[in-house]
C-alpha cells in the first residue's frame, strides 16, 4: 500500500539539479499540459518526461511499470470523456454514440493526466524532500511556517512504522480488515486512525519543549548552514522551463493540434 | 526564557506548529490507507472510480482537527497544504495536483470554521461537507471537463455526505475523545480572540464572492496566450472551433453602419469583416439553440437572438487594431463589443 515511487539519491541528470530548479521544471510541465490545447504538444511533453527519466539514470521500463496504474486510469479517463462528449460528428456507436470531438477530448484528458502524473513522479524520484523543504523556507516563507513541512517530513517515517505496527497488531488480534459494510468501514477507520493519531499526539509536547529549548521562534529570521548554489544542470532545467513556456504560448497562439 | 524575548505574537506558537506538522504527517501517511479503502469501495460497487468519494471526508479530517485543536485561522490551510506536499512527495497517486486540492480543502475549512467564534458540531459538519465536495469540482476542472454534470453532482453529493460525517463528525468526536483522555488541554480548543459573527459572515461573503468572480474570470474568460485575432466558438454546436480572422479574410464583406451609443456617436462609415452568421453556420448550431453570446476578453458580454443573427449578414466580426471587434449594424452601441474572445451559442 505504501507507494513504490520515492526519492533515491543519484548523480545523473535531474538528480544534479537543485530542488527549486526541479520545481520550476515541474511547473513548466503543468503549464504546458493545462494551457496548451494540442494533443501533439502533450505527447511531446510525455516524451520529454521519458527522456529526462532515462537521462536521470532511472530505467524507463521500471518507471513505466511503476506508473502502470496511471496508464490504466488514463485509459479509463479516455473512455469516460469519449463516451460523455456528444459534440461533433458521430464516428460509430455501440449503444452510446462516439464522436470525433469525444475521442479528441478523451485523448486530451488522458494525456493531461499522464503528463501531470509522470512528471510528478519523476520529480519525486529525483528531488530530496528534505532539501526541498529547506529550499522552500529559503524562498522567503517565514521559517516558523516553512518548518512545518520540514517537521512533517521528519514525522513521516515514524508514522509509517506506527501505521505498520497498528495494522500488524490488528492482524494478530484477528481484526477483520475487509470492508463489506458501513459498520466495517467505520471500524476499520476507528481501529487504524485513532491509535496512530494518539501515538503521535503523545509526542507533541516533548518535541515542542525540545524546540523551545533550542530557541526556535526567538528571532524573526533564521540563518541556514547549507546553501544551494545553481550549477550547469540547474540552468539546463531552467532553459527547459522556458522552452515549455514558449511552446505553450506558440501552441495557443497558432492553435497547434 | 527564549519565548519571553519575543516581541510579536505569531499566528501559531511552537506547540501548535508541531501539532499542525504532526497532523499533516499523519494525514499524508494515512492517505495511502484511505486510497486503499477507496479502491475496496470501488470494487464493492463494481466501478473503476467515483464510489471512493464515500470516504473523501477522511482527507479533510486533518485540517478540521487542526482547526478544532488550535482554534486559529490559518491552521487548517497550513495543515492542508503540508499534508498535500507530504502526500505528493510520498509518491501519492494524484501527483502534484493533490497539493492544490489539499490547499483548497484546508482554506475552506478555515473559512467555514471562521464563520463563528464558537465551534459547534453543526458548523464543523457543514464545513467538512463543503470542503470535501470541493475536490470533486477541482478534479472536474482538471481531468473531467467533458463529463456529464449529473455524474459530477452525484460525486459531489457523495463527497458532501462523506465530508459531513468522516470529516466533520469524526473530527468533532476525536477532539472530544482527545480532551477526555487529556491528550489535548481543554483551553487549547477555546477561541483566543472574539470577534463579531456578523463581521465574519461579511468577510466570508466578500471573500467567497471575490473567489467565485476570480475563478469564473480565470477559468472561463481570461486567456493570455491566444492569438489576438482569434475567438473560440462553442456551446450548443455540432462543431465548435477556434475562429482565426486571417483564415477567413477571403470571405470578408463590407457594411456601412452607424454607432449610436448612450454617450458615443460614430457617423455612418464602412467596415470590413466576416458575417457572424457565416461563422455560426460553420459550427452548425444544434436544434433548440436560441441565443448567441458575444464575450469580450474582460468578461463583458452581450446576447443576440440566434435566428435573427443567422439571417443577418450585416452583423460582422472585423479587425480593429489587430483585435476582433463586433460591428452590430442596426443594434445600439452597447452591442458593438470590442476585443471579442468567445462566442457561445445557447
Amino acid at each position: 500500500m505504501i507507494p513504490k515511487v520515492s526519492y533515491h539519491a543519484g548523480t545523473l541528470g535531474l538528480h544534479r539539479a537543485t530542488p527549486v530548479a526541479n520545481l520550476l521544471l515541474l511547473s513548466g510541465f503543468l503549464i504546458v499540459v493545462l494551457a496548451a490545447p494540442g494533443i501533439l504538444v502533450k505527447l511531446g511533453a510525455f516524451g520529454l518526461v521519458m527522456i529526462l527519466t532515462a537521462l536521470s539514470g532511472e530505467g524507463v521500463g521500471t518507471f513505466l511499470r511503476n506508473i502502470r496504474f496511471v496508464l490504466l486510469f488514463a485509459f479509463v479517463l479516455f473512455l469516460a470523456q469519449a463516451l460523455s462528449v456528444r459534440d461533433g460528428t458521430v464516428l460509430f456507436s455501440f449503444g452510446l454514440p462516439v464522436t470525433d470531438q469525444g475521442l479528441l477530448a478523451g485523448a486530451q484528458m488522458a494525456l493531461r493526466f499522464l503528463v501531470i502524473l509522470s512528471s510528478s513522479l519523476l520529480f519525486v524520484l529525483v528531488t530530496d524532500p528534505d532539501r526541498l523543504a529547506h529550499a522552500i523556507v529559503r524562498l522567503g516563507i517565514p521559517y516558523r511556517y516553512g518548518f512545518i513541512l520540514v517537521l512533517a517530513l521528519r514525522f513521516v517515517p515514524f508514522f509509517r512504522r506506527e501505521y505498520r505496527t497498528v495494522r500488524e497488531a490488528q492482524h494478530v488480534r484477528g481484526v477483520d480488515a475487509s470492508i463489506r459494510s458501513l459498520a466495517g468501514l467505520r471500524r476499520a477507520i476507528r481501529y487504524t486512525f485513532l491509535p496512530v493519531l494518539v501515538s503521535g499526539l503523545t509526542r507533541v509536547d516533548s518535541v515542542a519543549i525540545s524546540m523551545k529549548g533550542r530557541c526556535f521562534g526567538l528571532y524573526p529570521k533564521r540563518t541556514v548552514t547549507r546553501k544551494e548554489h545553481w550549477h550547469q544542470m540547474d540552468w539546463v532545467t531552467a532553459a527547459l522551463f522556458v522552452l515549455l513556456l514558449g511552446i505553450t504560448v506558440l501552441a495557443r497562439r497558432y492553435a497547434w493540434l | 526564557m527564549c519565548a519571553l524575548a519575543r516581541a510579536k505574537r505569531p499566528l501559531l506558537d511552537v506547540r501548535e506548529v508541531v501539532l499542525v506538522a504532526l497532523l499533516a504527517a499523519v494525514g499524508g501517511v494515512l492517505s495511502t490507507y484511505v486510497g486503499y479503502i477507496g479502491n475496496l469501495i470501488n470494487r464493492l460497487f463494481g466501478v473503476p472510480f467515483g464510489a471512493g468519494q464515500l470516504i473523501a471526508g477522511l482527507h479533510i479530517l486533518w485540517p478540521i482537527l487542526a482547526r478544532l485543536l488550535t482554534a486559529k485561522f490559518g491552521s487548517g490551510t497550513l495543515t492542508g497544504v503540508t499534508k498535500g506536499v507530504v502526500e505528493f512527495l510520498s509518491g501519492g497517486t494524484h501527483g502534484v495536483v493533490i497539493v492544490l486540492i489539499s490547499f483548497v480543502e484546508g482554506l475552506l475549512v478555515d473559512l467555514g470554521m471562521g464563520i463563528s467564534r464558537r465551534s459547534s458540531l453543526v458548523l464543523t459538519m457543514l464545513t467538512g461537507a463543503i470542503a470535501s465536495a470541493s475536490n470533486v469540482f477541482l478534479f472536474q476542472a482538471i481531468y473531467f471537463a467533458g463529463v456529464s454534470p449529473t455524474f459530477i453532482l452525484v460525486m459531489a453529493a457523495l463527497s458532501l455526505v462523506s465530508g459531513a460525517f468522516f470529516g466533520g463528525y469524526l473530527g468533532w468526536d476525536i477532539r472530544r475523545f482527545l480532551i477526555a483522555s487529556r491528550l489535548v488541554p481543554q483551553r487549547a480548543t477555546a477561541t483566543p480572540r472574539a470577534s463579531s459573527l456578523r463581521g465574519h459572515i461579511l468577510t466570508l461573503t466578500v471573500v467567497l464572492a471575490l473567489l467565485a468572480g476570480g475563478i469564473y474570470y480565470y477559468t472561463s474568460v481570461y486567456d493570455p496566450f491566444s492569438a489576438p485575432d482569434s475567438a473560440r466558438i462553442e456551446g450548443a454546436l455540432s462543431s465548435p472551433y477556434t475562429f482565426c480572422y486571417s483564415d477567413w479574410e477571403d470571405k470578408a464583406v463590407m457594411v456601412t453602419a452607424e454607432l449610436l451609443g448612450s454617450s458615443t456617436y460614430v457617423p455612418p462609415q464602412d467596415y470590413t469583416g466576416i458575417p457572424l452568421a457565416d461563422l455560426l453556420e460553420r459550427a452548425q448550431p444544434k436544434e433548440g439553440a436560441q441565443t448567441v453570446l458575444v464575450i469580450a476578453e474582460d468578461g463583458y458580454e452581450v446576447s443576440f437572438d440566434l435566428p435573427a443573427v443567422l439571417g443577418d449578414e450585416t452583423v460582422i466580426l472585423s479587425l480593429d487594431r489587430g483585435r476582433l471587434r463586433l460591428i452590430a449594424t442596426g443594434y445600439e452601441g452597447s452591442y458593438w463589443v470590442r476585443r471579442v474572445r468567445k462566442i457561445v451559442v445557447r
